[in-house]
């Protein structure tokens, strides 16, 4: 099952479809309202873009210093190839000290190497805190949305979950009612937790630190209260210096939610008296990105959403149609490095109309990168029988100037001649919401033509000045 | 698993790109003229609330959050009567308002905690605070309600002069603190306390004669 297929069983449900595409819109909007406020906007990205590609291109000495300076607060460094031995490592640090217990907030890495399942198969328990995160768990789905991960979800939906898992009164559907059960059953959880695990937003590799931001506050509370903190950051997500921190910071929030600013932005250096903190850097097919000079630029990445907030197909075909870890523009580049067959439907789920290029705060060069997978598609004969045929049968007719008059004369012919209903058929699945356009009676050639013939018999009559007009 | 250090580093090392993409590095935001007025709309569009204050009896002329029950009378100035408190300010001693007895955040409910803040950052309305503590850090994450105190020359333009004051270094732990903890996972409907603090006021001690310093 691909894309489209998966997208028509979203957009079953119109009215669905038109709140999810507008509710991100009105997220566009304020990213748009947020950057408006930032006089150095432009300037800002430029200079988070040339940082995030001087750390690409110092990623080993980066880390040596970063894990020197973890080690020396006291901070405990792992490093895994894959997400087997990143989930090895995190289940053997809970079962040498007898965890079960767990709480996690949002991480993009964890669910890419899928974390949850290998720590449930071995007795562990773990709860996803973020409250999106908690929704779509205890419903069993994977997240939507890497910032908003049950933004496919209407509030109706949710109650019923939380009647299901948590005895909240059938019915109920207020978004302040859901939330405070959903606070007063986790608070419980946080309590009772006996690790934390968080993801990473920067890893500073001049102090050793680590900043991760929230608005619930969840990274905090799952952090604060156990006595151990395993934070999981892929190799992307190095910075060299302090001072490279607001670049990063004053775009993050305001791209991804237009915040100025997230609700929590901690920033963690080894271990705090009494506790432990474990660092897990993770490649998982990371260093294999950064040998492809057409798709590298993508470890650029800072997770905001902004290019899936903005993006038409995202907006309305939701997160769950791209079947991966990372939906929309950023994952529909990222994902194929991994699996070009599986996700050879991704790159085509794309008008490049470039508006994800305009709101990334990084300046990854999204469309070019979609546009390159469709090469390697293309080279490699990896495409649909159906497109396959179609495509060279257009390169054939396109290359050829008789070939196109040939074939455009009989095209106009054809559906001159043939019923309206037949000829919908023959342009499905296009017309399946809208009619083909009127087909013109003549080519664009003949009309030129006969425009060229016109002005010619009139030139003599016209002033010199409008005749230079039409010249320039 | 030194050994997949070492795998991690040298496919790295071999795969080491050129994207030729220099830095030409950025002009830090210059302080707003009106920045007490640029602050106050951050902080409020973040959910919080500033509160500018002379510092002499200052607890006395904050309006305190947290009241236990609309019921409870107010004991005039002060935070609301039997309010379960930590403070980490010496004008306001721990414990229950009006009868003193200290504990610790996880004990019992919290109705209200009281931090300092090192400074504000005005063009988001972020405070940077540095717990002392374990318990501190915990309380202004379990209380109902947090209240950050800032005082005299607190304010810088953006979080470029923030990083300026901060030394990441010699930090185990330090945090922007923006609004209260916040949510809107259901339908993008903005719900405030999604798992700490419900408000989040910031009060600013300034003395009129300090107002000279800030311009």
């Amino acid at each position: 099952m691909g894309h489209v297929s998966r997208a028509r069983a979203f957009v079953a449900d119109a009215e669905r479809t038109g709140w999810h595409d507008q509710a991100l819109w009105f997220v566009r909007a304020k990213r748009d309202a947020a950057a408006d406020l930032v006089p150095d906007w432009e300037a800002l990205r430029s200079e988070a873009a040339a940082i995030k590609r001087e750390a690409l291109e110092r990623l080993p000495e980066l880390w040596i210093e970063f894990e020197a300076q973890a080690r020396r607060a006291g901070a405990v460094v792992h490093w895994a190839r894959d997400a087997e031995e990143h989930n090895t490592i995190v289940a053997g640090l809970l079962r040498e000290r007898g965890i079960t217990r767990v709480v996690k907030s949002k991480s993009m890495l964890t669910e890419e190497c899928g974390l949850n399942p290998h720590l449930e198969r071995q007795g562990i328990e773990v709860v996803d805190t973020d409250l999106g995160e908690r929704i779509v768990q205890l419903r069993h789905e994977p997240p939507s949305h890497i910032v908003m991960p049950a933004i496919h979800l209407r509030r109706g939906e949710v109650g019923e979950t939380f009647t299901r898992t948590m005895g909240a009164p059938p019915g109920l559907d207020d978004p302040d009612a859901l939330t405070a059960l959903a606070r007063s059953d986790l608070r419980a959880r946080f309590l009772a937790a006996q690790a934390g695990i968080t993801g990473v937003n920067f890893a500073v590799a001049e102090t050793g630190s680590l900043v991760v931001v929230s608005n619930e506050g969840n990274v905090d509370l799952g952090t604060a209260l156990p006595r151990l903190h395993i934070a999981c950051v892929g190799l992307e997500k190095i910075v060299p210096a302090q001072r490279d921190l607001p670049v990063f910071l004053r775009l993050l929030a305001r791209s991804a939610t237009g915040q100025a600013i997230s609700a929590y932005t901690s920033h963690f250096r080894g271990a705090m008296p009494e506790r432990e903190l474990h660092v897990v850097i993770v490649d998982n097919g990371r260093s294999r990105l950064l040998a492809e000079p057409e798709f590298r630029e993508a470890l650029a990445c800072i997770r905001c959403g902004a290019c899936l907030n903005t993006c038409p197909v995202y907006r309305r075909s939701g997160g769950h149609s791209y079947g991966t870890v990372i939906p929309g523009p950023i994952g529909s580049v990222l994902e194929p490095a991994r699996d070009l067959v599986a996700h050879a439907e991704l790159p085509h789920a794309c008008t490049l109309c470039g508006s994800c290029a305009e709101v990334c705060p990084v300046r990854i060069p999204l469309p070019q990168q979609l546009l390159a997978w469709r090469g390697v598609l293309a080279a490699r004969g990896i495409h649909p029988r159906r497109r396959r045929i179609a495509l060279r049968l257009a390169a054939e007719i396109l290359a050829r100037p008789i070939g196109l008059r040939l074939f455009g004369g009989l095209g106009r012919a054809l559906v001159r001649a043939l019923p309206a209903a037949f000829v919908d058929r023959l342009a499905r699945p296009w017309t399946r919401q809208r009619a083909l356009p009127p087909i013109p009676a003549s080519s664009f050639r003949t009309l030129w033509k006969r425009r060229q013939s016109a002005a010619r018999a009139s030139a003599g009559a016209r002033d010199a000045g409008d005749a230079g007009m039409e010249g320039g | 698993m030194s050994s997949a250090r070492d795998a991690i580093l040298a496919r790295l090392a071999a795969t080491r790109p050129a994207f030729g993409r220099e830095r030409r590095g950025l002009q830090s935001p210059p302080m707003p003229a009106d920045a007490e007025a640029v602050l106050r709309a951050r902080i409020e569009a973040a959910g919080g609330t500033l509160q500018v204050v002379p510092r002499a009896n200052w607890t006395e002329r904050v309006a305190w959050p947290g009241a236990v029950s609309p019921d409870v009378p107010r004991s005039g100035g002060g935070p609301p009567h039997g309010a379960a408190i930590y403070s980490a300010i010496p004008e306001l001693p721990s414990g229950s308002a009006g009868n003193q007895a200290g504990g610790t955040p996880e004990d019992a409910p919290l109705d209200l905690a009281i931090l300092r803040g090192e400074f504000a950052v005005v063009e988001n309305g972020a405070v940077w605070q540095v717990p002392r503590s374990a318990h501190e850090r915990r309380a202004a994450l379990l209380a109902e309600h947090l209240v950050l105190v800032i005082e005299g020359d607190a304010l810088v333009a953006s979080l470029h002069q923030a990083y300026e004051r901060i030394d990441l270094a010699t930090l185990a732990f330090g945090w922007f603190l923006c609004g209260p903890s916040k949510t809107a996972d259901i339908e993008q409907a903005l719900v405030l306390g999604a798992h700490g603090p419900r408000s989040l006021s910031v009060v600013w001690l300034r003395d009129p004669a300090a107002t000279n310093a800030i311009a």
